[in-house]
């Protein structure tokens, strides 16, 4: 909210905007170097049953606890899985559950922001006040309860970081409405007749999208860590699903002697937490409108 | 203003985190009668039990008492510790805020200056460097680090103790705040004082690292728009360096991410320090709530959340109203 | 400009550093005061919250009351009898209705009182009244009778042939203390939760199981003489991961985990010549319950095709022998155990034959399986028999659960699903508690009869075996059972999981428990030869 307040006492965007947008674009190794490692983090993802060497789920417990070889390069796990193979197919479900997550949270938070935002009066004051209890409410607490009302399963995980995710795309988003709707083009379009909708669509919204990717890029990893730490208190998949977090508390208990175990799974999330946090700091100083005037 | 709008209603939040709480307990599958009497206990015992804590009665009878004692100050009793909820939180919350304290200072103490070492060298390699650093504290998982830290300082190097807030044999300081570092300075127990630094210096560190991609983030993007102003560039313009412009003028700019990340990570630093508290063995609110949850003990898990809420809302009130001393131009 | 404000970096930075070494430094703090060759620093995780001998069962908190408190009688697995304790001797009546105890002289209680007939009285009474927790052992006691100051009487309404079982695991409470510390007549229930007066070789110096150490000290007045080397102050330091108490352990800043080891940090620890590890097969007995009542496993054949199917072999070769193969529904050690009984080893032939008998000859159905949230030991059998069912084209989905969760679950006849993970000890020489508590039709829906199994001659057999007092007969009975059990299949009896405790090898005389797995013998346990 400061940012956007900040932002009013800026010109408004310079009209050359998409080409500048694409010459930072061609520019930015940082930015071409995590979306690749993405997009390989979400074609594995999708080619999981065919690239892995073994089975995920087929136990083989005269190999077990085996340390990595050629033969399984991220080593074997307490019954005798490969863990590279695991790790591929935790991809999967791993990356879907945040996708899941933030599907649900984005669209109804914008949508409760943009409203917030334009309606203003009475409607903004009480999302404020649910938005502070959402906020406060603290997520562990929530994911636990619902795990235990319902009993632990992903969809259960998956409500319950929806739930608590999102309020912070409906305070950008009402951030972002208040700032452009005072603009001087917009009171312009609204005295020549623009209905809402209209208004909403055609300079509300373009405005706010910039920021909004950035954040939904960001949030991705942010999101993966949740899911993954509740998963790894026993909130979530249930065995034997090779989900990335679940792994991590499987192997933990062998963290002493059979390094790998938890360890590749723990460097699968950091490798994609990491891709998704520098893509999407690219991407906001890309698609930045004010960042122009910096130096560097 | 807004402020003192916001701390108005805390009461309504308050009530409205305890009631969803309270209902969210209550569809749990489980019966804390049989929890509190014991698995193995005959049905009888257990309806019985049932009758003296008021479990049999209709449930909005059930959620009106609880109000009722919330207003006097009872949170009940927890079933797993056999204690009083309130009782339990007086020692645990001063635990995780201790903690809290701590590494917010280390991340604070070490991130600011990396973010403006970040924003100074932006698109060079320390800016990479530096962020992703900033960022691995985040997305390597904070278990595995709290292991790979605890092995390396405890046992390889013996530095540090693995384990508790205070040595074995060291009695804890005197009651005061419940913070064992600022209970021993104040009564002047040099023991306890050494005793709890030396603990509380791993899962401080851990978590501390855990918090630096937000605020190096922050400062590096604050400072970055620093470095866009007219003064600043007049400054350099005048042959100074870019450290010593910064470190005079941008360091009060830097305080408005330090104020938001305080506002963002203290609801964030007490729910996120459950795996840290739980390597570490720290007893702190994180470890009561996961562990209450585990036993299915209803009252804790209400009281924490409400806690949680309560210090959420009042230190984002605070946040407020700090930002309108920092930056006047924000309409808070 | 420039090198002040360096200097200022590299102040703040510094400063940081000299804090973490300053801290460093004196870090050898283990108990001020205290002969180390008379201190024990016990590792331990957080256990469950209150100490009062009577509401308080299990094994998280035996370990705690053993060494404070004492009975009437005490267990001795070795000579598998009981023995004197509190008690110098009793006679029990020939209706086995009557059992007068002649009480030692001149014990004390930690708080200075005697202990007399009143004393037991008043715990035995002070039980009934509050009927939690234990004082479920004594619903076949009718009255307790003080005869004179050192004789106690305690009156049957109905032959109970394990009542020394009971005399065991009701422990003595002063009287005085019960007394002084009621509040508002609840018998001193709430002193007692962080406060212990009993007659035990240890006394209670602090109790803060959540917050930071539990102390013992050695009680001087036990009436149990004090000979050779002995402790004096007891440490349990609380540490939760299993991971920082092993460290704890190579390092030598714990003497001894007194929490089950895991299997996989076995060969680590039996490599390090400074510890030593004790591994023995308790009364305990790990199953997988069969929703026989309904649903697909209500078809006995398909029952006995899982118990085919399940892979025995696979599963104590994953657990690297740290666990020995089930032979029927009691463990080993129960005296009453029968060694006729079969040994199941995985036979996929002969499952699948029983799958086409049951209906299935092309498996095709899908099965729930619920266990405990992050078990290993439940963890690995559990995904192997997964597997091992999926051969089958049997599916099985496997929910965890926290132990409360799981309870509440099974023992509701719309909510328990087809099949839990159990395990059952007996804490004491009694078949009764596995046998009755899992598979006797009065324990649906109560205990742990989680497979809604009902067969009225096992009923019959079990009621008359509980109440018989003649001890051949009884056996013979415990046998039938045994039998009708195995036959009808209402449980996969999976494996007899080992204990695991680890110590440094300067901790000497410690014998494991078989009974009470986690209940540390302090008593007779002392330290030779620490290093430091």
């Amino acid at each position: 909210m400061m940012r956007d307040a900040v932002r009013e006492f800026e010109p408004a965007p310079i009209p050359t905007y998409s080409g500048m947008v694409a010459r930072r674009l061609r520019t930015n190794w940082v930015l071409w170097a995590s979306s690749l490692i993405v997009a390989g983090l979400i074609g594995v993802a999708l080619a999981a049953p065919w690239v892995a060497p073994f089975p995920p789920l087929q136990p083989d417990v005269p190999n077990r606890l085996q340390p990595p070889s050629w033969r399984h390069w991220f080593g074997t796990d307490a019954l005798g899985r490969d863990v590279f193979s695991r790790v591929l197919y935790g991809s999967r479900i791993s990356l879907g559950i945040v996708f899941l997550i933030l599907g649900m949270a984005v669209p109804v938070g914008t949508a409760l922001g943009a409203a917030a935002g334009y309606q203003g009066g009475r409607f903004d004051a009480l999302m404020a006040r649910v938005t502070d209890m959402f906020f406060a409410f603290p997520a562990l607490v929530l994911a636990m309860a619902i795990n235990a009302a319902l009993g632990p399963s992903i969809v259960n995980t998956t409500i319950a970081v929806a739930a608590v995710w999102w309020p912070s795309y409906m305070r950008l988003m009402r951030g972002q409405v208040l700032a452009v709707r005072q603009q001087p083009y917009v009171e312009a379009a609204r005295a020549l007749g623009a209905g809402h909708w209209r208004i909403l669509a055609r300079h509300i919204l373009p405005n706010a999208a910039p920021p909004l990717v950035a954040k939904v890029t960001t949030d991705m990893g942010h999101v993966l860590l949740t899911a993954a730490g509740l998963s790894f208190i026993g909130l979530g998949v249930q065995p034997p699903t090779p989900e990335w977090g679940a792994m991590i508390a499987d192997g933990r208990t062998y963290m002493l002697d059979y390094w790998w175990y938890a360890t590749f799974p723990g460097l699968a999330i950091a490798v994609t937490v990491v891709a998704f946090a520098f893509l999407g700091d690219s991407l906001q100083e890309a698609l930045d409108p004010s960042f122009n005037r910096r130096v560097g | 203003m807004r402020v003192l709008r916001r701390l108005i209603t805390l009461p309504a939040v308050i009530w409205g985190v305890a009631t969803i709480t309270f209902f969210v307990a209550r569809v749990i599958p489980a019966d804390p009668a049989q929890i509190a009497a014991g698995l193995e206990v005959r049905p009888e015992q257990v309806q019985q039990l049932r009758i003296k804590m008021g479990l049999d009665k209709p449930l909005y009878v059930q959620y009106v008492r609880y109000l009722a004692g919330l207003l006097r100050g009872d949170l009940g009793v927890s079933l797993r510790t056999q204690n009083a909820v309130a009782a339990d939180l007086a020692f645990h919350l001063p635990a995780t805020i201790e903690l809290t304290l701590v590494a917010m200072c280390l991340a604070l103490v070490t991130g600011i200056p990396l973010g403006i070492f970040a924003a100074v060298y932006r698109g060079k390699t320390t800016d990479f460097l530096i962020r992703l650093t900033a960022i691995s504290g985040v997305a390597l998982p904070v278990f595995w680090l709290a292991l790979i830290v605890q092995l390396f300082f405890y046992r390889d190097l013996g530095w540090f103790p693995a384990a508790g807030r205070i040595g074995s044999g060291v009695l804890p300081p005197t009651h005061i705040t419940g913070l064992y570092l600022f209970d021993s300075l104040l009564t002047a127990n040099r023991a306890a004082f050494a005793s709890s630094l030396q603990h509380i210096v791993l899962p401080a560190c851990v978590l501390a690292f855990g918090r630096w991609a937000t605020l190096i983030r922050m400062t590096r993007v604050s400072m970055l728009d620093v470095l866009g102003q007219d003064y600043i560039r007049t400054a350099m313009a005048k042959g100074l360096r870019p450290f010593a412009v910064l470190f005079r003028h941008g360091l009060r700019n830097a305080l408005i991410p330090v104020t938001t990340m305080a506002g963002l990570q203290v609801g964030y630093l007490l729910s996120g320090a459950v795996l840290v508290e739980w390597i570490f063995s720290w007893p702190g609110l994180g470890d009561y709530a996961v562990r209450s949850i585990v036993a299915l003990d209803f009252n804790p898990i209400v009281a924490v959340a409400m806690v949680l809420s309560v210090i959420f809302v009042f230190v984002n009130s605070l946040v407020d109203a700090l930002y309108k001393v920092l930056d006047p131009r924000i309409a808070v | 400009m420039r090198r002040r404000s360096h200097s200022g970096l590299v102040l703040v930075l510094g400063a940081a550093a000299a804090v973490l070494i300053l801290c460093s430094a004196g870090l050898a703090t283990t108990a001020p005061g205290s002969d180390t060759q008379r201190l024990v620093i016990l590792v331990r995780s957080t256990g469950q919250g209150g100490l009062d001998p009577l509401i308080q069962v299990g094994s998280s908190v035996d370990k705690f009351i053993e060494p404070l408190y004492e009975g009437l009688v005490v267990y001795d697995p070795g000579a598998k009898a009981y023995r004197a304790s509190l008690a110098e001797s009793w006679i029990v009546s020939p209706d086995g209705l009557q059992y007068t105890f002649k009480l030692r002289r001149g014990v004390r209680f930690h708080d200075g009182a005697m202990l007399t007939a009143e004393a037991v009285k008043g715990t035995y009474d002070r039980a009934k009244r509050i009927n939690l927790g234990l004082a479920y052992l004594l619903t076949a006691v009718a009255r307790t009778d003080v005869v004179d100051p050192v004789t106690v009487r305690i009156v049957l309404s109905q032959p109970t042939p394990f009542f020394l079982y009971t005399t065991f695991r009701i422990k003595i409470i002063s009287p005085k203390a019960i007394k002084e510390h009621d509040l508002n007549g609840d018998l001193a229930q709430q002193w007692l939760v962080s406060n212990a007066a009993g007659t035990g070789p240890f006394q209670l110096v602090r109790w803060a199981p959540e917050q930071n150490d539990i102390v013992f000290k050695r009680f001087p007045g036990y009436w149990k003489p004090w000979r050779g080397p002995h402790l004096d102050t007891v440490v349990y330091n609380r540490v939760v991961e299993p991971a920082t108490q092993r460290q704890l352990l190579e390092r030598g800043d714990g003497d001894m985990i007194v929490d089950q080891v895991l299997p996989q940090d076995v060969p680590a620890l039996r490599q390090n010549p400074a510890l030593r590890l004790d591994i023995w097969t308790p009364a305990r007995i790990e199953i997988i319950t069969m929703r026989s009542d309904r649903g697909p496993l209500a078809n006995r054949k398909l029952r006995e095709a899982l118990t085919y199917a399940f892979p025995y072999e696979q599963v104590l070769a994953a657990l690297d022998g740290l666990a020995g193969p089930a032979q029927g529904p009691l463990p080993r050690s129960v005296p009453e155990h029968d060694d006729t009984l079969p040994i199941y080893k995985q036979d996929l032939t002969r499952a699948r034959r029983l799958l086409a008998e049951a209906g299935y000859p092309t498996g095709g159905l899908s099965l729930n399986l619920v266990m405990v949230q992050a078990l290993a030991v439940e963890r690995i059998p559990a995904e192997l028999f997964q597997s091992a069912l999926a051969a089958l084209n049997i599916n099985v989905s496997i929910q965890e659960l926290t132990f409360p969760a799981m309870v509440t679950k099974f023992r509701n006849e719309t909510a328990a699903t087809d099949m839990a993970f159990l395990v059952l000890d007996t804490a004491g020489p009694t078949p009764d508690r596995i046998l009755y508590e899992g598979y006797h039709s009065d324990a649906i829906g109560k205990i742990y009869n989680w497979a809604w199994y009902t067969n009225v001659l096992l009923d019959k057999v079990l009621t008359e075996a509980s109440t018989s007092i003649d001890p051949a007969r009884r056996l013979a009975l415990y046998r039938r059972a045994q039998r009708i059990i195995v036959g009808d299949a209402p449980a996969i009896f999976v494996l007899e999981p080992a204990s695991i405790m680890a110590r440094r090898t300067w901790v000497k005389g410690f014998k494991p428990n078989v009974m009470l797995p986690f209940a540390v013998n302090l008593e007779e346990i002392y330290i030779e030869g620490r290093g430091r």
